[in-house]
C-alpha cells in the first residue's frame, strides 16, 4: 500500500497511523480523530485517496446523492435484502457444519442443531426468519421500483437482473425448505415438484431431474442441498454482481422526477466515512433486531419426521405462494398455475417494454399507479384464496379430530402442558341435548353439570374451545348433524422403575396419556330433489393419540414452546 | 456521523451482551433438556412405529397375543422378567453372555427375529436402524405394572374392535411337547403357517386345524382335504408342499367361511420340516 506524505511520522504514532491506513484507506490518525468529532473532511478528502482508486470504488461511487439516500425513498429496501442475502449466507454456512444431506441423517442432525449445538437454534431460526424476510423484502423492493418507475430507461436492465434476483430469491427459499427433511419439508415440496410435473412436455422430464427419481428421497435431497448451497447462491451472486453494477453506472433513479415542481439536489453525500458508518450502524442495528426476535418472539418449527405414508390435513405451500394456490382452486392446473402465472412472470419482465411512457411523474402514470394497486389488492385477495382456511370442503368430524388429536403435530390437546392434563382418566362429553335444543357438556355417566373444580385453567379453556368447535362445526358441516363428541384422557405408561427414584409418588412419574377423541353423530344425505334427508344410522369416527411427558413442553417451561 | 459510530459501537456490544445471555441461557439447560427432549422423541417415534407393526401381534399395551392371540409374547416388563439379576439374564450362554444388555437383546431381536416363532426379522424387511432403536426404547419403557389396569383394558377393547372375528386361538407359553418331533414341528408351524391358521377352529385366511388328525376332522373341512383326498400323512405333506384349492374348487367349506388358496410351500420347508409339522398336527385335538 502506497504510503502516504502525512504519515512521515516517527515512533509509537506513526507505526498506529500506518496500521490504521493498511486496514482502512487512508485513515490515518489525524483523520480518525476528525472523524470521531464529526468534522467535515477536508478537500480533497484525504480518506478518498486509497478508496478512490479500489475496487469498492467501482461497486460504491465515491459519493453519493442526498436524493438517494433519502430513507422515504428507496427505504434501502435493496441494499436490505443485500442484507439478509450475507445473513443467510452466515448462517447456512454454521448450519452446513452440523447438517447431512441425507434422509437417514437429516433430521437426526436437525434436531442436534436445534438442541446441542450452541447457539444452533437461533442460528436456525435467524436463517430460516431471514429467508421469509429476504422474500418480503425483495417484494417490497420491487413495488417500490415500480411505483416510482423506476424501471424506465435507461434502467430497464436493472428490472430485468431485478426479475431474475426475485426468482433466484424464491428458489432458494424454497429449495431450502426440503432439507430439515420433516412433514412441512417433504410435503411442500411434493407440492412444488408435482407443479414442474404439470408443466406440457418438458415437465416431468423438468420433475424427474428435480427430484432425482419418481418419488422424493435420497436423490431429491441431495439434489435439493446442492441447489440450495452451491448452484442457486453462486448464480444469485453473479446477478446481484450485475444487478449492482448497473446500478452503479445508471445510478439509482433521481427523486425528483417524480415531482413536477421539485429542483434536483446537487448536495453529495462522501461514502467514506459517512455513508459507510451510516450503514454499519444500521447493519449492527438490524442484526441486534433479528437476534432479538428471534431468540423471543419467533422459533422455527420442526415438524415429525418426513413420513411418505402420513399425508398431513392442510399441506400448504409457503405464504409467497399462497397466491399460486389461490389460482390452482379458480381451475385447470395448466391453464391457471402455469398458463397464468407464465403470463404474470412474463409481463414482469418485459414491464419495461410493455410500459412505453417514458415520464415518471405520478400524474402521468395514473393507469399505470392504479394498475399496480388493483394488482396488488388481487394479488393479496388471491393469496388470501390459496389459504385451507377458504374454499375447501370441510368435514367437521375431520376437522375436529384434526385439530385436538391429529395423528401428525401437535393439536390442540398437545398444547396443554403435561402436568396440567388430568392424571387420573377423565372423560368429557360433549352433546347435543333435544329438550333444551342445544350442546351440553358433561363427565361421562354425569348427564350434566360444571366441570371439577381441580382441573387446571389451561386444560379447562381447552374443553371450553372443543364445546365451542364442536357447535361450530355442527353449524357449518350440515352432514355433520348433532355430534356427540367424548375426549377421554387416561394415563398410559409409567415411567422406568429405574428412574422412579427421581419421582415422588407413581402418579409423578407418569410418562404417557392416550388422549383419545370419539365423535357420534346422525348421519345425513341429499334426496333426489337436493332436500337434506337424515339417515337413522349413526356414523362413527375415533381417533387417538398419546401425550409425552415433556415431549411439547421443555425444561422449566410452564408454558408450551410453540 | 459521531451518532453512528456511537450507535454501531453501542448495538455491537448489545449484539455480543444478547449472545453472551443466550449462550449462558442454554448451556445451563441444554444438555438436560436435550436428553428430556430426544428421549420423548424417541419414545413417541418408537411409539408410532410399535402401533405399525407390532401392536397386531403383542397389543397396544404389549400386553402380548395380539388380536386372535396367535402366541406373540407378552412384552411389558421385560426389565423385570429379563433384565439385570434375572435367571434369563445372568445364566449360562443367558442374554448378558450373548447380547451383553437387555436393549441390545431387544433390537437384536426386532432386526433379526426370533426363530421358531412367527416374529419377522424387521431389519431384512426394510426396517430403518433409528425406527428399531426407537421401538427398543418404546417396549422397553412398558415396565412391570407401568401399564394401567384401564390402559390394558381399553387396548383389549381396541383389539376387539380392530380385529373383530379373530378369537383367542393358542394359549400363550405352551409347555413343550413330548414328541421332539412334534415340538420342532410346532416351531416350525408358529414361524411359517400360524399367520393364516390358528391352533383351534377359529379361521383366518385359512381354516383353523385343531383336529385334523382326529375322528370328526377340522371344523371347516371335516375328514377331507379341500382337494377332497382324504387325511393321512402322504396327502398332507403333498398338500403342504404343492398347495392348492381357494374358492369354487373342491368341497365347499362346512364352516361357511371362504378361504383362500393353499399357497405351495415347498420351496420354503424341506419335507422332513413338514413332516414335524404333521407329527405337530396330529397333537391338536378340537
Amino acid at each position: 500500500m502506497a504510503v502516504s506524505p502525512e504519515s512521515k511520522r516517527k515512533g509509537f504514532g506513526g507505526w498506529l497511523t500506518e496500521v490504521s491506513r493498511s486496514f482502512f484507506p487512508s485513515m490515518g490518525a489525524r483523520e480518525w480523530r476528525e472523524t470521531l468529532r464529526g468534522e467535515p473532511a477536508p478537500r480533497p478528502n484525504p480518506r478518498m485517496r486509497v478508496h478512490s482508486n479500489s475496487f469498492w470504488y467501482h461497486i460504491r461511487p465515491r459519493s453519493l446523492s442526498e436524493e438517494a439516500t433519502a430513507w422515504y425513498y428507496t427505504m434501502g429496501l435493496g441494499w436490505m435484502s443485500f442484507f439478509f442475502f450475507v445473513l443467510e449466507a452466515i448462517t447456512g454456512l454454521v448450519l452446513m457444519i452440523y447438517y447431512s444431506p441425507s434422509p437417514n441423517e437429516a433430521y437426526a442432525t436437525m434436531t442436534q442443531i436445534m438442541n446441542d449445538v450452541p447457539l444452533g437454534g437461533l442460528m436456525r431460526n435467524v436463517h430460516r426468519l431471514g429467508a421469509h424476510f429476504m422474500v418480503a423484502v425483495v417484494i417490497l423492493h420491487m413495488l417500490r421500483t415500480y411505483f416510482t418507475a423506476s424501471y424506465k430507461a435507461p434502467r430497464q436492465f436493472i428490472w430485468f437482473t431485478g426479475m431474475i434476483l426475485l426468482f433466484m430469491t424464491l428458489l432458494l427459499s424454497f429449495s431450502g425448505y426440503l432439507l430439515p427433511w420433516d412433514q412441512l419439508a417433504f410435503w411442500a415440496v411434493t407440492i412444488g415438484s408435482s407443479m414442474a410435473d404439470a408443466a406440457p412436455g418438458v415437465g416431468p422430464a423438468i420433475g424427474r431431474l428435480l427430484r432425482g427419481g419418481a418419488e422424493i428421497g435420497a436423490g431429491a435431497l441431495l439434489r435439493f442441498y446442492l441447489l440450495h448451497i452451491f448452484m442457486l447462491p453462486m448464480l444469485t451472486i453473479i446477478f446481484i454482481s450485475i444487478h449492482y453494477y448497473a446500478v452503479r453506472k445508471q445510478e439509482i433513479s433521481p427523486i425528483h422526477e417524480l415531482f413536477e415542481n421539485k429542483k434536483p439536489t446537487k448536495r453529495k453525500i462522501p461514502f467514506l466515512p459517512d455513508q459507510v458508518f451510516f450503514e454499519l450502524a444500521v447493519i449492527v442495528v438490524l442484526t441486534f433486531a433479528f437476534i432479538f426476535i428471534n431468540n423471543f418472539f419467533w422459533d422455527a418449527k420442526l415438524e415429525n419426521h418426513a413420513n411418505a405414508l402420513e399425508t398431513p390435513q392442510h399441506t400448504q405451500a409457503p405464504w409467497y405462494f399462497f397466491w399460486l394456490q389461490g389460482m390452482l382452486k379458480l381451475g385447470d392446473k395448466i391453464v391457471w398455475g402455469l398458463g397464468i402465472a407464465g403470463i404474470i412472470f412474463g409481463a414482469l419482465f418485459l414491464l419495461p417494454y410493455i410500459d412505453r411512457n417514458p415520464s415518471r411523474r405520478f400524474k402521468d402514470r395514473k393507469f399505470a399507479v392504479a394498475g399496480g394497486i388493483v394488482s396488488l389488492i388481487v394479488f393479496i385477495v388471491v393469496s388470501y384464496g390459496g389459504l385451507p382456511a377458504f374454499g375447501i370442503q370441510k368435514v367437521g368430524s375431520n376437522e375436529l379430530a384434526v385439530s385436538y388429536v391429529p395423528v401428525e403435530g401437535e393439536g390442540r390437546v398437545m398444547e396443554v402442558p403435561f402436568d396440567q392434563v388430568p392424571q387420573e382418566k377423565f372423560v368429557y362429553k360433549v352433546y347435543y341435548d333435544a329438550a333444551v335444543g342445544d350442546f351440553k357438556e358433561g363427565e361421562f355417566g354425569v348427564a350434566e353439570g360444571p366441570l371439577p373444580e381441580a382441573l387446571s385453567p389451561v386444560f379447562k379453556e381447552m374443553l371450553l374451545e372443543l364445546k365451542h368447535d364442536v357447535q361450530k362445526w355442527a353449524e357449518y358441516d350440515v352432514l355433520f348433524v348433532r355430534p356427540t363428541v367424548t375426549l377421554t384422557i387416561e394415563p398410559w405408561l409409567y415411567q422406568q422403575k429405574t428412574d422412579a427414584a427421581e419421582f415422588s409418588t407413581a402418579v409423578d412419574g407418569l410418562l404417557q396419556k392416550r388422549v383419545t377423541l370419539d365423535m357420534e353423530w346422525t348421519t345425513a344425505g341429499y334426496d333426489a330433489e337436493g332436500n337434506l334427508v337424515e339417515t337413522p344410522e349413526k356414523s362413527r369416527y375415533t381417533q387417538y393419540k398419546f401425550l409425552n411427558r415433556n415431549g411439547v413442553v421443555h425444561v422449566g417451561d410452564t408454558e408450551p414452546r410453540n | 456521523m459521531t451518532k453512528n459510530i456511537a450507535v454501531s459501537l453501542l448495538f455491537t456490544l448489545a449484539t455480543v451482551a444478547l449472545l453472551g445471555f443466550i449462550w449462558f441461557g442454554q448451556t445451563n439447560d441444554r444438555l438436560a433438556a436435550t436428553n428430556l427432549r430426544q428421549d420423548a422423541l424417541q419414545l413417541e417415534f418408537g411409539q408410532r412405529n410399535y402401533e405399525q407393526y407390532c401392536a397386531t401381534c403383542h397389543g397396544l399395551a404389549g400386553e402380548g397375543q395380539g388380536p386372535g392371540n396367535r402366541g406373540a409374547s407378552t412384552l411389558s416388563d421385560l426389565q423385570g422378567r429379563l433384565g439385570p439379576g434375572t435367571e434369563a439374564f445372568t445364566r449360562e450362554n443367558g442374554i448378558q453372555k450373548k447380547y451383553g444388555s437387555l436393549r441390545n437383546y431387544v433390537e437384536a431381536i426386532i432386526s433379526y427375529g426370533k426363530t421358531g416363532t412367527a416374529m419377522p426379522a424387521w431389519k431384512l424387511q426394510g426396517m430403518r436402524d433409528d425406527q428399531i432403536k426407537a421401538i427398543a426404547a418404546y417396549v422397553m419403557s412398558m415396565q412391570g405394572g407401568a401399564i394401567t389396569p384401564a390402559a390394558l383394558e381399553s387396548a383389549k377393547s381396541w383389539s376387539a374392535t380392530t380385529e373383530a372375528g379373530l378369537p383367542p386361538t393358542a394359549t400363550p407359553n405352551e409347555p413343550p411337547l413330548d414328541d421332539p418331533l412334534a415340538e420342532a414341528g410346532k416351531q416350525t408351524f408358529n414361524t411359517y403357517c400360524i399367520s393364516c391358521h390358528s391352533k383351534t377352529d377359529a379361521s383366518g385366511a385359512g381354516p383353523g386345524l385343531a383336529g385334523l388328525f382326529g375322528e370328526s376332522g377340522t371344523k371347516a373341512f371335516g375328514t377331507t382335504l379341500p382337494n377332497g383326498n382324504p387325511v393321512d400323512d402322504a396327502n398332507v405333506l403333498d398338500w403342504i408342499k404343492n398347495g392348492g384349492g381357494g374358492p369354487g374348487v373342491g368341497p365347499d367349506p362346512q364352516d361357511g367361511a371362504s378361504y383362500g388358496a393353499m399357497p405351495p410351500q415347498g420351496q420354503i420347508l424341506s419335507d422332513d420340516k413338514i413332516l414335524e409339522v404333521i407329527a405337530y398336527l396330529k397333537t391338536l385335538t378340537r
